[in-house]
């Protein structure tokens, strides 16, 4: 019962945390699909390397 | 008789830049005792801890801050608990597999940056980039952040690079500038070398301060803050340079090629510009001093030169058209790669060179073949007409794993006008072999160019819609001509008048994706593919 509770609350902590943070990329604008800044580049950059070092 | 040479940010903190180990690998050769420091990666390692992100939260007002910057201060217990494990991340080669938890750790990281702006608003802070919120190419603007007491970097170099360099004292300062964005930096630590270690001079280089030189000198913008400007190709000159300085102990450089200098009175020379005659390859880039396990990557990449200038030479847009080409031999090439492959102890290379010829890269494979090494490189390629399937299943065994791409536009009327000298039919032909031979491609696209038309900008999203199958990734860029205001100071821009309207409303952004075959277009992409 215990347990189930802790988890539960993480589980809840979790979300909201992932919520806040979902927020927060869209006001300041950081998303895959829209930032086309050089934050992409360096994503891409990093998959690039994904690509490479397999 | 010490020396650091330094790198500074803006960059992607994923290899260190190469000039700074080149001319380490030079001049410790010639006997000097060069410290290097790669400044760029210990600023975004430094800046993504959780003991600067503590100490930038306690200096927070909670009740001051916009909603916007709320949404911020609310991550901060996430932020500080996870950044460590977020970089350890982007080093661990099996987070590699998982692209979406990839994707969202490059986006965390991202929104753990914008932290700084909480205090230092006139930035906008990006792994590996800046971007100013003022016009950084403007020498007022730039000075009053320079010696602005909430400039970032005066605030990081005192904090985080201070010590080495009174523990050093070097006799010599050097600092390579290699984009607009690295200006600001390079200044600001300048400036801070000056004030706590006056003997030291101060040595700039790279690729914009050789753009730029002429007005920092004409116009005597930051006349206190260096002491010497190499300007170009410096791997000759910086020899020149230091035996000057250092073995005759002289004051009067007036037999260093491409080098600004100030005599005893303070007065600024500018020396002949000389470009190099001959490539030696005899000294390999020197690593050692970096801290090669922080980089942001989970091999360590070596960057390597593989040749210098174009073959071809002859776009019309390019800067480093109509300069002679050289290339290293097939062999010297075989002897760094191995070289270095076994000192540091890793597989990964990325040739550096803006256009290395393709057949270069072909007789290198059959040599890696042929001695059964096994490494995997990355290059620019030029898709040459006598690309053929052989050669492209070459390229990939002797392990070409990624080549990118200039093909610039879709249009042939805008390839023809650009000098470009190939055909549209040949760069399908191409993309589909390299595919076919899984080499990855990327490829970068340039609209715009003189004001070209959007009939013809249409014709390159055409290219993409028709190729998507082959290219893998890709980068947009709207060309944008130089133009330098001389005579309007108050408006004077050091090197790209960013102020210029844009002639073109389509695109109002510059860069666009495809990612393993799906594309992941801006919504402007649609509109101009759909229309």
């Amino acid at each position: 019962m215990k347990r189930t509770k802790i988890h539960s609350k993480r589980n809840s902590d979790s979300k909201k945390k992932q919520h806040l943070k979902k927020e927060a990329k869209k006001i300041w604008g950081i998303s895959s699909t829209t930032n086309i800044g050089n934050f992409f580049i360096s994503c891409r950059k990093g998959l690039l390397l994904s690509k490479i070092v397999k | 008789m010490k020396t650091i040479l330094a790198s500074v940010p803006p960059w992607y903190p994923n290899q260190p830049y190469l000039s700074i180990p080149l001319l380490t690998g030079i001049l410790r050769n010639e006997g000097y005792r060069v410290y290097q420091r790669d400044i760029n990666l210990s600023f975004f390692d430094n800046l993504l801890s959780e003991k600067e992100l503590v100490t930038q939260f306690s200096s927070i007002t909670q009740n001051s801050l916009s909603e916007k910057e709320k949404s911020l201060y609310t991550l901060k217990d996430y932020f500080i608990n996870n950044v460590f494990l977020m970089k350890s991340q982007l080093r661990d080669l099996s987070f590699y597999k998982n692209k979406i938890a990839l994707k969202e750790t490059f986006e965390d990281i991202d929104l753990i940056l914008k932290t700084y702006q909480l205090n230092y608003n006139d930035l906008n802070i990006s792994l590996g980039y800046i971007e100013y919120n003022f016009n950084h190419f403007n020498p007022n603007t730039i000075i009053k952040y320079i010696d602005d007491s909430n400039n970032l970097f005066k605030y990081y170099f005192e904090k985080y690079e201070l010590d080495y360099l009174l523990e050093i004292i070097p006799d010599i300062f050097g600092i390579s500038i290699t984009i607009p964005e690295q200006l600001i930096p390079a200044l600001s630590f300048a400036k801070i070398i000056k004030q706590y270690s006056p003997p030291t001079k101060i040595l700039l280089g790279g690729d914009y301060i050789s753009r730029i030189y002429e007005k920092f000198v004409k116009n005597n913008f930051f006349d206190e803050l260096y002491d010497f400007i190499l300007i170009g190709e410096t791997e000759e000159s910086i020899k020149i340079l230091f035996k000057t300085f250092f073995d005759k102990n002289n004051n009067i450089f007036d037999n260093v090629p491409n080098l600004i200098w100030k005599d005893k009175s303070n007065k600024t020379h500018i020396n002949n510009k000389e470009s190099i005659s001959k490539y030696s390859n005899n000294v390999y880039p020197d690593f050692d001093g970096l801290e090669l396990d922080k980089y942001f990557t989970p091999k360590f990449i070596i960057p390597i030169e593989v040749s210098k200038g174009c073959y071809w030479g002859k776009c019309k847009f390019c800067e480093i058209a109509g300069k002679q080409y050289f290339q290293k031999t097939s062999n010297s090439l075989l002897k760094e790669i191995k070289f270095l492959s076994a000192k540091y102890n890793t597989n990964y290379f990325s040739f550096v060179s803006s256009a290395p010829s393709p057949k270069l890269l072909k007789i290198l494979s059959n040599l890696l073949i042929k001695e059964n090494i096994k490494i995997y490189w990355s290059a620019m390629l030029r898709l040459e007409p006598y690309i053929d399937n052989k050669f492209a299943e070459t390229l990939y065994n002797g392990g070409m794993k990624l080549a990118m791409i200039g093909i610039e536009s879709g249009s042939q009327k805008t390839l023809d006008a650009m000098n470009k000298g190939l055909s549209i039919k040949n760069n399908n032909k191409i993309l589909r072999l390299l595919s076919r031979n899984n080499i990855f491609t990327h490829c970068y696209f340039m609209l715009n160019y003189e004001n070209e038309d959007v009939f013809e900008q249409k014709k390159t999203f055409e290219f993409i819609q028709n190729n998507r199958k082959y290219i893998n990734s890709l980068s947009i860029t709207d060309y944008v001509k130089p133009i330098f205001k001389e005579n309007d100071l108050n408006n004077f821009n050091i090197y790209l008048d960013n102020s210029l309207p844009k002639t073109n409303t389509l695109i109002q952004s510059n860069r666009y994706f495809i990612e393993d075959k799906n594309p992941i277009f801006h919504i402007n992409t649609y509109l101009v593919i759909n229309a």
